[in-house]
């Protein structure tokens, strides 16, 4: 039975609990981008990112939780919408990274968590791009790559994961993915119900096989920065390699037809 | 990047990676085919494109393994470190190609070991007995299979992500194809005149070759460019759009192609001169045409 996540941004509050939670957790180290060494030696933290709450930017390889900030309409017209997301790998059941890793650094557990297995990363980058969602990041302080793990340690151990634990609205429940989306369902509803004509589920079973991270919206995936219909890398292989075989027919052809022996006589006998 | 896309960050190991293994492609099958179609007065043609193939491996090997973010453990590509078992994933290109390369090493250095015999140069008795005759057909065969595979195998690596210059559209793997080949054969050409080989034949057959590859290229390149449409901005503005318009077509493909087919040029053809020019300027091209895809691709220029 897969074991994931219910990421409600209906009542995200934007604490950001979830991410030091995680920080914590997972012993990470503070961002180097996100910080500049004064001439005293002393740090000096530079990730304004000037965009609304968000001081974290990105999933990075020592962010692997990410409390987005969408502000939408404006206050003077009296729409202004607030909307928080609290992003992460999404654990997806189709992964595009685990199919692409040559390693099999990346590994589905026997929980349907995604994980890297630093002792197997060589760091060939390979799945930092095949993530449609940009999840996976490179660590150039240890050259290899880091994601969020599901905190691969704790729910092998019967708890739930870190961010899950210190969400102090509930907005993220961990838990059986099945059960999970029943009680997705039956918030989309109520939320319908009370007005919220585009509430939606993103990540049910028509997203990359379903994601085991899986989100209630209340708009559109793009306006918190997700791709509405994000794709396998693998749909590019078939196209790309009967190009290349037809390439590679061309050249062998002129190959043959400037080298073999019969169709050159007459060649030869000019030169 | 668009979205909350990632680059991998592949830089000037893989640029150069990318260069010399479709060099080391492109010269392993014009050998390969003089092996097994070709007559004898080409072989001077098929032995140099073995030792340019079997030149290129040092700097293919190295490039890979540097690029690594854990350098040492190159050989996970191969054995999977858990069990130390060989574990391909067929799905991933680079999985398939560390084989290809695998096999293309292993017969390119058998190819060139029996040249060495056919030279006299190598006089052991064991390796005089193997590699001779009839096994280096075999080795023609499947190490140019194997050269196919990888002069296309690394532009099918870039579709197999999400970023749009490389995944928007399906020819990269045709196209890094026929550069291989037009610099594969550029340097077998100039390997031949800078050592000062009876040219013959040879050059007229390879350069009627480089004309076909050069023409491919072209084309698929214009292709592919109006097939990515505005996702092509990224390579067609600033720095990259200067290397790829000035240098991969102009210089790499559009010059070799007037100096050849243009009647103006007829009495400079052959010369010597104008062959050694000619082969660099495929050869510049080739590699401005693979920084600009790698490294513009991702927005690094």
């Amino acid at each position: 039975m897969p074991k994931g996540m219910f990421v409600d941004t209906s009542i995200c509050i934007g604490c950001k609990a979830c991410q030091v939670a995680c920080k914590e957790w997972n012993d990470l180290d503070g961002e180097p981008d996100d910080f500049a060494v004064q001439p005293d030696g002393r740090l000096k933290a530079i990730n304004f990112t000037g965009n609304s709450y968000d001081n974290t930017g990105r999933l990075t390889a020592t962010n692997w939780r990410h409390v987005r900030f969408i502000e939408r309409g404006s206050s003077l017209e009296g729409n202004m919408a607030w909307y928080m997301m609290s992003d992460s790998c999404k654990h997806c059941t189709h992964a595009g990274c685990l199919d692409v890793c040559p390693t099999h650094a990346l590994m589905r557990t026997d929980l349907g968590n995604v994980i890297v297995q630093q002792d197997v990363c060589n760091g060939c980058r390979m799945c930092i791009s095949a993530c449609p969602y940009g999840v996976i990041s490179y660590n150039k302080s240890t050259g290899r790559v880091n994601k969020c793990t599901l905190c691969d340690d704790r729910i092998h151990n019967g708890l739930e994961t870190a961010c899950a634990k210190a969400c102090p609205t509930d907005s993220i429940v961990f838990g059986d993915v099945d059960e999970l989306r029943s009680q997705a369902r039956q918030r989309v509803s109520t939320l319908r119900q009370l007005g919220y004509s585009k509430a939606q589920i993103y990540g049910d079973d028509d997203v990359l096989g379903g994601l085991n991270v899986f989100y209630l919206l209340l708009d559109d995936p793009e306006v918190y920065g997700q791709p509405a219909n994000p794709q396998l890398p693998q749909r590019n292989l078939i196209p790309n390699s009967v190009w290349s075989v037809g390439s590679a027919i061309l050249v062998g052809l002129a190959a043959l037809v400037s080298f073999r022996t019969r169709l050159n006589r007459n060649e030869e006998v000019e030169a | 990047m668009p979205g909350e896309l990632q680059i991998p960050q592949w830089e000037w190991w893989i640029v150069l990676y990318f260069f010399t293994g479709g060099i080391a492609a492109g010269a392993y099958l014009v050998a390969s085919v003089i092996e097994l179609v070709g007559e004898e007065a080409d072989r001077p043609a098929a032995r140099m494109g073995y030792y340019i193939a079997f030149a290129m491996l040092p700097i293919i090997l190295i490039a890979l393994i540097l690029d690594l973010g854990q350098p040492l453990r190159f050989w996970h590509m191969i054995l999977y470190r858990n069990t130390f078992l060989p574990w391909p994933v067929w799905d991933s290109p680079m999985s398939v190609g560390a084989y290809a390369l695998l096999v293309f090493g292993l017969f390119s250095t058998l190819s060139f070991l029996d040249v060495l015999v056919e030279t006299g140069r190598l006089k052991w008795s064991l390796p005089r007995l193997k590699y001779s005759s009839t096994p280096r057909l075999i080795y023609a065969m499947i190490g140019g299979l194997a050269a196919f595979f990888l002069a296309s195998y690394t532009g099918v690596l870039l579709a197999t992500t999400h970023l749009p210059v490389w995944a928007d559209t399906p020819m990269l793997g045709a196209l890094f194809l026929a550069s291989g080949a037009s610099t594969g054969v550029a340097a077998v050409i100039l390997g031949l005149v800078a050592t000062g080989k009876d040219l013959g034949t040879s050059i007229v057959k390879l350069k009627r070759l480089d004309i076909v590859a050069l023409l491919l290229e072209l084309v698929l390149l214009v292709a592919m460019l109006l097939w990515l449409g505005s996702s092509a901005d990224i390579l067609l503005t600033g720095i990259s759009g200067i290397l790829l318009i000035g240098g991969a077509v102009l210089i790499g493909l559009v010059i070799p192609l007037v100096l050849e087919l243009f009647p103006g040029f007829q009495r400079f053809r052959g010369t010597t001169r104008m062959l050694v020019g000619s082969a660099l300027l495929i050869l510049l091209g080739g590699l401005i045409l693979r920084t600009v895809v790698v490294l513009g691709g991702q927005g690094l220029l």
